[in-house]
């Protein structure tokens, strides 16, 4: 695939990570429409860190945390190191994330009910969504195909399940309908047949978002056109 | 109260002492240093005000009050966790503000001391505004970032969902305000059933009529009460603003 088709490209990045010994080198990737990306690697040595970093949640500069240099980019916006021309700064951050979504390895709720962490994206700029009950419709269609019924909605987010709380925040990210995914082990607390159920709620949902996924169960990486190991 | 009578008051020492042998405390010798130490500090800082008061200049006055910022913004920010210089300077600066207008506020234009920066007026009143109001910002920032340390993925999701720094901190902010007006809050509503406040409770045993001294205490309550809510945004503001990287994310690890 040519790189201008790309939704995802990484020209070049290097993370620098204070608990890991040597720099991690992530090799140059494209990732075009429709397309899945495994990112695999021992635990600790970075997957989660490149996730990060490709969300726009990682600073460039060297300071307490991990930091990175090089240049990638998701659809017309691109983020580096080094200033852009005419810009300030590493690059227009809230035009970049509008075209990602993050699936954190142990995804956090808005305190409250369950309903909320849905609702609240009508008062969010970029968010894309603008109307809480147009949003709490299509959350319960994609809640139905998790496996998680309606009345969860009313649930106190503090009582649900490891498991339970992966695939709600799983149906939000579906709700953004980003054309780049993160998913960092979508599969981590999900048994086999809940995992493939979400990974097809994926593709059913958004067929045409270019997909990176760190994971080493069976389930995700199913697909998936390359494999990224990173730290080894 | 002479001093005769303040040595009679010390035989109640007895009793600490007493629980602590009973009980095997191994506390008495502290017992004995804490209160030493309490007589000492008081006693200068009697003749300190005393002589504060005889001079009663302005600039002096106002060197007393950057000494009571100094040791207690220093003590804050440790007890709040928060290392970083910069946002050391800011939130002492920032709770600085109001904790000093307000008092002197309400000094120029309800109380009307003759001069209007008469020390003893002015010192017993911003002291106690600015430490209330500091006690308040140790309470904003140490929730501010405890919450953003147990919430960091809650506060990056929001962030990659459309929210932008500022609706992203929203919640946390919220937080923040709520965990330092809430002792004030409670404090004021059962202020007289529950507690007496020193402050007003000295007045009256030195002789002044309960009346005046209750007129005093409200004022002060209602100055406290509005200088923590505004020294714990401006806080909270300057806070959120050098702690945060050039991507949003809070630079904490």
């Amino acid at each position: 695939m040519r790189d201008e088709e790309a939704l995802l490209s990484v020209e070049r990045l290097e993370l620098t990570i204070p608990t890991v010994d040597e720099p991690v080198v992530v090799p140059p990737l494209s990732v075009g429409a429709g397309e899945w990306v495994t990112v695999t690697g021992p635990s600790g040595r970075g997957k989660s860190t490149l996730l990060e970093t490709l969300a726009g949640l990682r600073t460039p500069r060297p300071g307490r945390g991990p930091s990175w240099t090089g240049r990638f980019r998701v659809g017309d916006a691109a983020l580096s190191d080094e200033p852009e021309p005419g810009r300030s700064g590493h690059g227009d951050l809230a035009a970049y994330r509008r075209h990602v979504a993050w699936l954190p390895q142990r995804p956090q709720l808005e305190p409250g009910a369950v309903r909320d962490s849905f609702t609240i994206l009508a008062h969010w700029p970029d968010s894309g969504v603008r109307d809480e009950g147009a949003v709490l419709h299509d959350a319960r269609q994609i809640l139905i195909e998790l496996e998680l019924p309606d009345a969860v909605l009313d649930q106190s987010s503090s009582t649900l399940s490891g498991g339970e709380i992966t695939r709600v925040a799983l149906a939000r990210i579906l709700l953004l309908k980003r054309p780049v995914l993160l998913l960092d082990e979508p599969g981590a607390s999900l048994d086999t047949a809940r995992s493939r159920r979400a990974r097809d709620a994926v593709t059913r949902h958004l067929p045409g978002s270019a997909v990176l996924v760190a994971a080493h169960d069976e389930v995700w990486p199913i697909g998936a056109s390359t494999t990224v190991e990173v730290g080894r | 109260m002479t001093n005769g009578q303040l040595a009679l008051v010390y035989t109640l020492l007895a009793a600490p002492l007493l629980v602590s042998a009973a009980f095997d405390l191994r506390r008495g010798r502290e017992i004995l240093w804490a209160v030493l130490r309490m007589t000492v500090q008081l006693g200068l800082v009697g003749l300190y005000i005393e002589a504060l008061f005889a001079v009663d200049s302005p600039w002096l006055n106002a060197v007393w009050i950057a000494v009571m910022i100094t040791v207690a913004g220093t003590s804050v920010l440790g007890k709040a966790g928060i290392p970083r210089r910069p946002v050391v300077v800011a939130a002492i600066v920032a709770s600085m503000v109001p904790g000093i207008l307000l008092p002197l506020a309400v000094l120029v234009a309800v109380v009307r001391p003759e001069p209007w920066y008469a020390a003893s007026m002015v010192v017993p009143l911003v002291g106690m505004v600015l430490g209330n109001s500091l006690r308040g910002n140790v309470v904003a920032l140490s929730h501010f970032r405890t919450t953003l340390d147990r919430e960091r993925v809650l506060y990056a999701s929001r962030l990659m969902s459309g929210a932008r720094r500022r609706d992203a901190l929203r919640p946390v902010i919220r937080g923040a305000l709520q965990a330092s007006l809430a002792p004030q809050l409670a404090s004021i509503a059962t202020i007289g059933l529950v507690s007496l406040p020193g402050m007003m409770t000295g007045q009256i045993l030195g002789g002044a009529p309960p009346l005046t001294a209750i007129r005093y205490q409200i004022a002060i309550m209602l100055t406290i009460l509005s200088a923590v809510s505004l020294a714990a945004v401006l806080n909270l503001a300057v806070t959120a603003r050098l702690l945060m990287d050039d991507h949003d994310m809070p630079a904490i690890e």
